[in-house]
């Protein structure tokens, strides 16, 4: 049975900002539909009754600051950058 | 093989200590070892010149009379996905080749602060997802026990590189059981911590509400050690516990008359190679000798962790990998002419095919229209799980598992990427159920393989965990 | 056809933390690129989030200062899109718990006042800005984690005025309370209009567009007034309004479709896994509650009642916090409200002008109790107009107690009756045209004899004595 379809998987991709060859399409959609096959046990756990607990809240940090990391080891592993800046290709808005 | 070679981590500290070895000494040991046997494939980054170094100032710390330090001069590899200066941090992916992180992992800065000497970056499956190093840009690590077998994954760099005698401890991650797995696969010892347990700050995130730091070693005691110098809260973490931890290093049973271990009815109705079945049972017969008293508990869902895992870690996955798109840092695609382009070929050409298949698999579960039935559903069924846990737990102080259904196999004898996810049938409902799990070595099976038991523990009882594990290590025959 | 005009805004304002939201980077407008920065806010492989605690408590003082329910339990989402100034690829924000919601603002409109809900209010992370060059556009992380606070109105508003009374009136209580700055032109203060048409009277809401992009408030009046006219000319044809984003170009005067939200985007939110949820115990909300200071509108109502000072004047003094601080403390030293209103408002802003265009809430350099001091002397007569405008300028460079500059600067008002009405008959003698002007019927030339004795006194003079005198002589 195809949970998947080819749309939703070109979808996926265009979500997952990741471009497939056919093959690569066809091999994706079989290996979701195999493995969303087998997560569909979980309909069979009641949940409608469930609810999340939550026992353990966070904390907060102080409002003080701290040093910031030079520019130079921001952009240490840049690929391209100008002026202090991550350079890329012009951006349409 | 050297002599200084067969020492554990604990008896290293101690000679390095008391003067009998120099860590120069121990890490040029290491060092000739990686070399001997880098057929394995163990570590993606070296750099033996700065391992030298480092051993170098402890020798001359040493050598002022300060010798503190839980890993005095001790040589440890890393986890490549954790965040190292000097050494680059990749994930074993293509996607962050060359990329040096300019702040280091909470773990590392406390190895390094307890006197250890970071060796060299182990190798991984990519972005720690699999189960059998076999999908590392790298190329596959080999089982220093067999060469035709898989060492395990997602850290099996760091189990491989132990059972090698290349190190005297290495770090891993563990997410659905990517430190316990490879560690049976290898006859190492390898230990999950609690959920918060350890920081995982500097630490590339999979699954974030599932992955912990965790130490592997050639025994418990050493694993034991390792622990205590890499666990803490930090502040950093905000997922971290901020509770009151004492160390767990030397405190061994001499009788574990009082305890009491969970036989979980529906583990023993998964299928079970016979070897490991068999390992299992004489395993449970030794403690029962020595006094421990078994009950019998249900975890009824706990054969759908596997599914809550998938959706749950593949989401979070999904998300957390969004960041490597070619703009900051990383790989981008040389060819890209727009924005867009860098996005979509530096993803495409850098990701391998499990990577993308998990983020694939993570966008369509959070997708609109699906969200409720896969990702708020698997919530719901991880709360459910938690309570059944917690519900045996209250009759006993830990779980006996195998750690795998069958030991290490040969390199690509998984069909699907689906049969692959099935092998960690007893790993994942741990992580998501949160607690502390431990995996020993207990007996060889097919292939005279190394056969790993599971004892999986309440939240923060790693201490219950290693003493009943140290007490088999040192008793069982 | 007639259309009823249908608004709600969406307005992100920046917080005024020392530190950015999720991590310890400080929190400041400028900087050469990059240098305010971490590995938190630049989305390196393995950072960890941690939440500002100061930014949380000024998310709940927006919420209490607009009357909202704070949810003292609630916990953060990932909003999941690519974008280039977007470092983790998703931003930390609020989505099923906000932490308030369900209040509201009152805005003066022409028609008297105006209830506009409030939906909610959350706290999220600010993105890191793009600079665009004929060559490329670059990324400057400075900005990225800065804390937002985002307020969501309900569509309560009909026309322009009112949206940009709601603005003003949100911009003075975020002021007031201290959260924000507002600095439009910095971008602190940010706005996306939406806007629907329908016909009048009609039940159903028509398509809303959303607008982006809009920098001042002249220019969000500029751009709610085009597209409700580019909507009422699209529906005229009988042409649809499509729902979409679009992006106000000011110097052209128009908007046009986000090339960037073409698609509708799937944000695939989900709980932020790396943060715990937050509990904001009752304890901590009381004492929050108590150190906000007192509203714009609760002020001017309290300068109307316990002053009986005029709508305008109380509206001007409340509006600024810099402003009615002032007036306070100087009425605590000077109990004389009417007299400091007034001198405040006619003298003392005018010298601030300069200040006031840059900063409505710039800082005033004069001690109250110095400027109450002032304005008594001249209230009581010592000093005339001339002599406490003159002390004014005086204490604006050089704040300083004014009493001894009186008789240092030789500014005491000339009061004595005899010494005056003998000044006064001098004048009248060498000047008997003018005062046959005046007895003729011509009451105007009774300023020529102010004048001229203010002339004789150097300003000194008691202007409302020589005005008696005068008419006492000369009928």
């Amino acid at each position: 049975m195809n949970i998947v379809s080819k749309e939703d998987v070109l979808h996926i991709a265009k979500l997952s900002k990741l471009q497939l060859t056919p093959t690569e399409q066809e091999a994706m959609q079989q290996s979701l539909n195999e493995v969303l096959t087998h997560i569909q046990a979980l309909e069979n756990i009641p949940t409608h009754n469930t609810e999340c607990k939550n026992k353990t809240f966070g904390t907060l940090r102080a409002d003080v600051v701290e040093n910031s990391m030079p520019q130079q080891s921001i952009l240490q592993n840049a690929p391209k950058q100008e002026g202090g800046a991550f350079a890329v290709p012009k951006v349409v808005e | 093989m050297e002599e200084i070679l067969t020492k554990s981590l604990t008896e290293i500290v101690e000679g390095i200590k008391n003067g009998t070895y120099t860590s120069t000494q121990v890490t040029q040991a290491c060092i000739q070892q990686i070399e001997k046997t880098k057929e394995y494939n163990t570590l993606n980054h070296t750099n033996f010149e700065d391992a030298l170094r480092q051993a170098n100032e402890i020798d001359e710390r040493i050598a002022q009379g300060n010798t503190n330090g839980l890993l005095l001069g001790a040589p440890i590899v890393v986890k490549d996905n954790m965040c190292t200066y000097v050494l680059p941090t990749t994930c074993s992916s293509k996607i962050l080749e060359n990329f040096v992180a300019p702040y280091e992992a909470t773990v590392v800065s406390k190895l390094r602060a307890e006197g250890a000497v970071i060796l060299g970056k182990a190798n991984m499956d990519e972005f720690a997802m699999g189960s059998s190093n076999e999908t590392s840009a790298y190329g596959k690590v080999l089982n220093p026990c067999n060469t035709s077998r898989v060492p395990g994954g997602s850290s099996g760099g760091s189990a491989a590189c132990v059972c090698a005698h290349q190190c005297f401890g290495a770090l891993g991650t563990d997410t659905g059981g990517s430190i316990r797995q490879p560690a049976s696969f290898c006859g190492v010892v390898g230990l999950k911590p609690t959920y918060g347990e350890v920081s995982r700050r500097g630490v590339v995130a999979f699954a974030s509400s599932l992955d912990q730091v965790g130490p592997m070693a050639k025994n418990v005691a050493d694993t034991a050690l390792l622990f205590d110098a890499i666990r803490g809260y930090d502040a950093k973490d905000s997922t971290s516990s901020n509770h009151k931890r004492t160390p767990t290093a030397g405190k061994f049973l001499k009788t574990l008359k009082g305890l009491r271990i969970g036989l979980v009815k529906e583990i023993f109705e998964q299928p079970m190679n016979d070897d490991v079945r068999q390992a299992l049972e004489k395993a449970i017969s030794f403690y029962k000798l020595s006094g421990v008293e078994f009950v019998d508990v249900s975890i009824p869902n706990i054969a759908q962790a596997i599914d809550m895992y998938y959706i749950l870690s593949s989401a979070e996955a999904a998300s957390n990998l969004a960041r490597f798109d070619g703009i900051k840092y990383g790989r981008r695609a040389p060819e890209a002419k727009t924005v867009e382009d860098i996005y979509t070929l530096s993803r495409s050409q850098g990701f391998g095919d499990e990577v993308k298949r998990r983020i694939m698999l993570g966008n369509y579960v959070l997708s609109s229209g699906y969200f409720d039935a896969y990702y708020k559903k698997a919530t719901l069924c991880q709360e459910v799980l938690k309570q059944q846990f917690a519900k045996a737990f209250e009759m006993c102080d830990a779980l006996i598992t195998p750690t795998s259904p069958t030991v290490a196999f040969p390199f690509g004898s998984k069909a699907t990427p689906l049969e692959m996810y099935l092998s960690d049938i007893y790993t994942v409902p741990v992580n998501i159920f949160g607690g502390p799990a431990i995996s020993f070595p207990c007996g060889k099976g097919e292939n005279n393989m190394p056969i790993g038991l599971q004892l999986i523990g309440n939240y923060f009882e790693e201490q219950t965990l290693l003493q009943l594990a140290e007490f088999y290590e040192r008793e069982a025959k | 056809m007639e259309y009823d005009i249908v608004i709600g805004l969406e307005t992100h304002v920046e917080l005024a933390t020392q530190t950015k939201v999720f991590c310890g980077c400080k929190n400041q407008f400028g900087g050469a690129p990059n240098t305010h920065c971490c590995e938190v806010c630049t989305g390196m492989p393995g950072a960890l989030p941690t939440i500002n605690e100061k930014a949380v408590e000024f998310t709940v003082k927006a919420g209490l200062a607009t009357h909202c329910t704070i949810h003292n339990e609630f916990y953060f989402e990932r909003k999941n899109y690519f974008y280039p100034d977007l470092a983790k690829a998703y931003q930390i924000s609020q989505l099923v718990v906000p932490i308030c919601a369900n209040g509201y603002v009152e805005i003066p409109t022409a028609n008297g006042t105006k209830k506009v809900r409030i939906h909610e209010i959350h706290l999220e992370e600010d993105s890191g800005k793009l600079i665009h060059t004929p060559m490329g556009s670059l990324i400057d992380y400075n900005r990225a984690g800065v804390p937002l606070v985002e307020t969501v109105t309900e569509p309560d508003m009909h026309s322009a005025e009112e949206a940009i009374s709601y603005l003003n009136t949100l911009k003075s209580i975020y002021k007031y309370i201290g959260i924000s700055e507002c600095k439009m032109e910095q971008g602190a203060l940010r706005c996306d209009v939406n806007i629907s048409l329908k016909p009048k009277g009609a039940k159903q809401l028509g398509n809303r567009t959303e607008m982006k992009n809009i920098n001042s408030f002249k220019a969000i009046e500029r751009a709610i007034c085009y597209e409700i006219e580019r909507q009422k000319g699209l529906l005229e044809q009988g042409k649809p309004v499509v729902q979409e984003t679009l992006r106000w170009d000011d110097a052209l005067g128009q908007n046009f479709p986000m090339r960037s939200k073409e698609d509708a985007q799937d944000y695939r939110y989900f709980r932020e896994p790396d943060l715990l949820p937050i509990k904001i115990t009752n304890k901590q909300l009381s004492a929050w509650k108590e150190s906000l200071p007192k509203l714009p509108a609760e002020k001017k109502a309290e300068y109307m009642q316990a002053y009986a000072l005029p709508e305008y004047d109380a509206g001007l003094l409340s509006q600024s916090k810099t402003l009615s601080t002032f007036f306070d403390a100087c009425v605590q030293t000077y109990n004389n409200p009417k007299a400091l209103s007034n001198f405040i408002l006619n003298e003392l802003n005018k010298k601030r002008n300069a200040e006031l265009v840059e900063d409505e809430d710039a800082p005033i350099a004069i001690t109250p109790a110095h400027f109450a001091k002032l304005v008594e002397l001249y209230q009581t007569g010592e000093i005339a107009q001339a002599g406490a405008r003159q002390l004014l300028d005086v204490l604006y460079e050089t704040d300083q107690d004014p009493t001894p500059l009186v008789e240092s600067m030789g500014l005491k008002q000339q009061n004595n009756a005899d010494e005056l009405e003998s000044i006064v008959q001098d004048i009248i003698h060498q000047n008997p045209n003018a005062v046959a002007d005046y007895q003729g019927g011509n009451k105007r030339a009774l300023a020529f004899f102010v004048g001229q004795v203010m002339k004789a006194t150097k300003g000194k003079a008691n202007a409302g004595l020589v005005n008696q005198i005068i008419t006492k002589l000369l009928g």
